[in-house]
């Protein structure tokens, strides 16, 4: 049997020793894992260039545009301004109180039987406006009393056409001393004075309840 | 397995190598990963919140062309109530045009005085004036029709309080007091 002898046996032997060099191995898997590191940095910093990138795109829609909406909401604060101011001017112009209506209605309701001596009238309140007229005067008749009574339910009536909540009340009446001649007739009369109250406009929208939602959260 | 022999000097090198990876693990995490992703999740927010401002401003600049479009009108009423107040004081130029009016229509004589001057309750930049108008003699027709006129003519006066007296002297005349309220520019 011919006798073998492996001269490089120490040589193999320490290739063998380097191959399993521990040190070697771990060098190795750190590279692989630096590897996939640095892969997955540059992945998330992929997806991160492309989402600034989108909002570098929006940021300078936005800067050009602000300023220009800023400039617009004052605009149309200002205009509001007008508008609101222009609508309460025309408000205040169109629900004023008209006399002259009024008092061509009284002179339509007053008979020749009846003398107004004095007449005053107020408006109060903006957008109802409620208005208050007295009468006084003299009504001649055979019973002056009943033609007082007919003018005051005939200023009831006539206003009650044109105007809300219209009563007339007689603050006075009462018997006079004096007599009238009204067309060749000697007439008692009666000395009276009439409370007239009217409400023109129209009354502001009545604030709605709150709903059960709002009143749960605020409760 | 049983071939590989690790000396102590072996065990070192191991012990330094997974020390070192472990340092670098986490730096990678601390320093790099983590901010970059906290950063990309800002830039998200930051994206995600531009939209609606950016939404928010269109439609801001949207709605002022349309309040544009309405805006003459409402000047030009604006304008032409400014230009029925005269200038200067009300005191000076209210009464004697009343006056004039009045006298235009056949009553001679009407004394117009001032009660109050108070800021206008709606109106702001306005006052509201109130004045005193005696008509000491007026026929009821001429009167009525002088009336009328005023309401329609003068859309910045109202009439507030009326008082008509006969006048026992002459059954034909009146005495009018008239309360009127008029808007001046502040």
């Amino acid at each position: 049997m011919p006798l073998h002898l492996n001269l490089f046996h120490e040589i193999e032997t320490q290739k063998a020793a380097s191959r399993r060099d521990p040190l070697k191995i771990a060098a190795y898997i750190l590279i692989a894992i630096c590897g996939v590191f640095a892969a997955l940095y540059l992945l998330e910093l992929g997806k991160f260039a492309a989402t600034n990138s989108q909002y570098s795109l929006l940021k300078a829609e936005f800067d050009k545009l602000d300023p220009q909406a800023r400039a617009a909401e004052k605009r149309e604060k200002d205009l509001k301004e007008t508008f609101d101011t222009s609508e309460k001017f025309v408000r205040a112009i169109e629900d004023r109180f008209y006399w002259a209506p009024v008092m061509g209605e009284v002179m339509k309701v007053v008979p020749r039987e009846v003398q107004i001596t004095k007449m005053s009238g107020g408006v109060q309140g903006a957008a109802v406006k409620k208005t208050t007229m007295n009468f006084d005067g003299i009504a001649a008749g055979d019973d002056p009393r009943r033609v007082a009574e007919d003018l005051r339910q005939s200023l009831v009536e006539t206003f009650g056409k044109k105007y809300r909540n219209v009563t007339a009340i007689f603050r006075q009446l009462e018997e006079s001393p004096a007599s009238v001649t009204l067309d060749g007739k000697t007439l008692p009369t009666a000395i009276f004075g009439i409370s007239l109250t009217l409400q023109a406009g129209e009354e502001a929208p009545a604030t709605p309840p709150p709903s059960r939602a709002a009143r749960r959260r605020s409760g | 397995m049983s071939n590989i022999k690790l000396g102590k000097e072996d065990i070192q090198k191991i012990a330094l190598g997974v020390l070192l990876g472990v340092g670098v693990v986490c730096g990678y995490f601390q320093w790099l990963l983590f901010p970059l992703q906290a950063r990309h999740k800002a830039t998200i927010k930051s994206t995600a919140a531009l939209a609606p401002a950016i939404s928010a401003a269109k439609a801001q600049l949207a709605r002022d062309t349309q309040v544009s479009v309405q805006a003459p009108l409402a000047k030009a009423t604006l304008v032409q109530i400014d230009a029925m107040i005269p200038e200067g004081a009300p005191v000076a130029w209210f009464p004697p045009r009343i006056a004039d009016f009045f006298k235009s229509r056949g009553i001679d004589k009407a004394t117009t005085r001032l009660n109050s001057d108070t800021a206008h309750p709606i109106l702001p930049g306005y006052r509201r004036l109130s004045w005193a108008l005696d008509l000491p003699k007026v026929e009821w027709f001429a009167f009525g029709k002088a009336l009328a006129d005023l309401e329609n003519l003068e859309p910045l006066v109202s009439i507030e309080n009326v008082s008509v007296d006969a006048l026992r002297e002459e059954p034909d005349g009146q005495h009018v007091v008239l309360t009127l309220s008029s808007i001046v520019r502040k």
